[in-house]
């Protein structure tokens, strides 16, 4: 299944969640009123560290594997260990920054949108899914 | 309800850590968890291997109020991952307990909503939630408290001041993301998942090797191997009793030998150990890795075998004489503890090769045992407050104190310092540094609020 197709309106996604999601996590320290100025043009940068990583990290893995295979198998496959990884490595930088407030929040949104990624990549789309059961109903009446 | 308890673990996890240091919060959470955990599921306390990890975890939990280290901490999220794993797939080995137990704690969450998009039947249920209904019963109540408290404010002017009194002040958005930090953390350790098809395999892989399921090989190849066994492992143990007769001689000599010398000694020996232990395991492991195990004229290489390894386990058994003559006339220091603990290590480790031989097991076995092995070491470790241990014998009974290091360790050790110096004379440099350490130890401790409290502060309440 083709993930690359949908890359664009994905990216945008993650785009927006990272935003969000720095920006709650920033707004809630002490910091002047007049960083919220950075708001919109902080998304460009964003945009772009996030379809860098999400390109990457996360799009090898639909390569690795061979075009038939389905989403969820390759969810399934390598889902576990990316996360485990993405985990590990985001504590460690928090905590090597003695748990700095700014790299706690970029770190944060960083693991939490690389899984929704993984989630929005992979997500069998809602046409595919009832071709899906309706050929199982088949294969299933046919038995 | 689910949800219910749920919310209330988030609400302490929150009123535990935010804007906290660790402290009587992470014993706190342990317990929560466990609480949590058996809430959730009454069926774990019938299992065996689930009771001990709670045990575990919760014990790591009681040592980091006892004594606060790094150690401790991390013994702590280690039992937690392990005790998280054993509730996803209690029959895994301890290695995949770990990853799963991870992954269960951090995208358990992620894991399950992936499930539920894929699944039309949960999106259609989806579907069903009746949102005006959730509205109508959590904003209609609320709404009409909020009028009625106000009315009664007017009316009784004892009320209006109690309700003045409740300060909500620590609610703020920060706080609640920790709220929802902390919900998300319960959800998932609520809900444990596998990796799959790792789980699956191990519990499916067995300890032993069997006869069947090993490659075919002919007779002629086999006694060749066999025959190259021999004489590599008599050519071994030659030259490891060599090595033996030349280390007990100079045990001897040990008392004559300078600081810097019996230092080199004791690491040079440990590097060497390491070398000679791996590579002693690797290669008995490659020629019991299979069809030779099963040979009927295997008795001569088995015997050699063990004899080899009783051998190394004596060169063990020497260095570890070293480093107790190194810690007896220099005191105790954390790379000597862990030099012994290496020691204990590496015994396990060929003595589980010598069962893997003797009873045909496979390399799944030493790989299991040995991590299990580890984890109950690193549990036991962490139950020791070191760097008391440490600075109570160097006080007392080491020939020679080096102070500059005892200050450098954790706070564990500043009650015994400040009475060292009180009892004793020492230079007032050091006078110095010890009053600085137990003057800031005193500020931490009286700045402690209830979350960060150690066992400490109760002797100091006294």
């Amino acid at each position: 299944m083709n993930s690359s197709n949908r890359l664009t309106p994905i990216l945008l996604k993650a785009t927006s969640l990272a935003t969000i999601l720095f920006w709650t996590l920033i707004s809630t320290e002490d910091i002047g009123t007049e960083i919220y100025f950075f708001i919109i043009p902080s998304i460009i940068p964003i945009a772009i560290v996030c379809s860098l990583t999400v390109v990457i990290t996360i799009m090898p893995f639909f390569g690795l594997e061979k075009e038939n295979v389905p989403n969820n198998k390759i969810f399934k496959k390598y889902f576990p260990y990316y996360s485990s990884i993405a985990f590990s490595l985001c504590s460690y930088f928090i905590y090597n920054s003695n748990f700095e407030k700014v790299v706690c929040a970029f770190f944060i949104t960083a693991f939490f949108t690389l899984m929704q990624s993984w989630v929005w990549l992979c997500k069998v789309p809602a046409d595919l899914q009832k071709k899906n059961t309706n050929l199982e109903n088949i294969r299933y009446d046919e038995i | 309800m689910k949800n219910v308890t749920l919310l209330i673990s988030a609400v302490l996890f929150s009123t535990l850590y935010y804007k906290q240091n660790i402290g009587l919060n992470l014993s706190l959470f342990t317990l929560l968890t466990v609480l949590l955990l058996v809430l959730k599921n009454r069926e774990l306390f019938k299992n065996k291997s689930t009771n001990y990890k709670i045990i575990g975890y919760l014990i790591t939990g009681t040592t980091v109020f006892l004594y606060k280290s790094d150690l401790t901490i991390i013994a702590n999220i280690i039992a937690f991952f392990t005790l998280i794993g054993n509730v996803s797939a209690h029959k895994s080995s301890i290695y995949v307990q770990w990853l799963n137990g991870m992954y269960t704690a951090i995208v358990s969450a992620f894991s399950l909503y992936y499930d539920s998009l894929n699944t039309e039947t949960k999106q259609l249920k989806k579907v069903k939630i009746n949102y005006v209904y959730w509205l109508k019963i959590i904003g209609i109540p609320a709404t009409i408290i909020i009028i009625f408290i106000n009315l009664y404010r007017n009316g009784n002017p004892m009320f209006d001041e109690l309700i003045l009194k409740i300060d909500f002040s620590f609610i703020n958005l920060h706080w609640m993301l920790f709220v929802l930090l902390g919900y998300y953390l319960f959800y998932n350790i609520t809900h444990p998942i596998k990796i799959e098809p790792l789980t699956s395999s191990d519990i499916c892989t067995k300890n032993y090797l069997e006869k069947d399921t090993l490659e075919a090989i002919s007779l002629l190849q086999l006694k060749n191997e066999k025959q190259l066994g021999i004489v590599l492992m008599l050519s071994l143990n030659a030259l490891i009793i060599f090595f033996l007769i030349t280390d007990i001689l100079h045990l001897s000599e040990i008392h004559n030998m300078l600081a810097s010398q019996l230092s080199k000694q004791v690491h040079t020996g440990v590097n060497a150990l390491i070398f000679s232990n791996i590579l002693a395991i690797a290669i008995i492991l490659y020629f019991f890795r299979g069809n030779l195990n099963f040979f009927e004229n295997n008795t001569d290489l088995k015997k050699l075998t063990f004899v080899w390894i009783f051998l190394n386990v004596s060169v063990v058994i020497i260095t570890a004489i070293k480093n107790i003559e190194y810690i007896v006339s220099f005191g105790l220091t954390y790379k000597r503890i862990g030099v012994l603990f290496f020691l204990a290590a590496t015994s396990i480790g060929l003595i589980t090769t010598y069962i893997k031989v003797s009873k045909i097991k496979n390399l799944w076995y030493l790989l299991r045992k040995n991590t299990q092995i580890a984890f109950v070491i690193l549990l036991l470790a962490s139950t020791i407050n070191w760097d008391k241990i440490i600075t109570y014998y160097n006080i007392n009974t080491a020939d020679q104190v080096d102070l500059k290091y005892l200050i450098n360790l954790s706070d564990n050790n500043t009650f015994l310092l400040k009475d060292y110096i009180e009892e004793n004379k020492v230079d007032t440099k050091k006078t110095l540094h010890i009053n600085r350490k137990y003057n800031r130890y005193m500020t931490d401790l009286e700045n402690n609020s209830w979350q960060e409290m150690v066992y400490d502060n109760l002797k100091i309440k006294k």
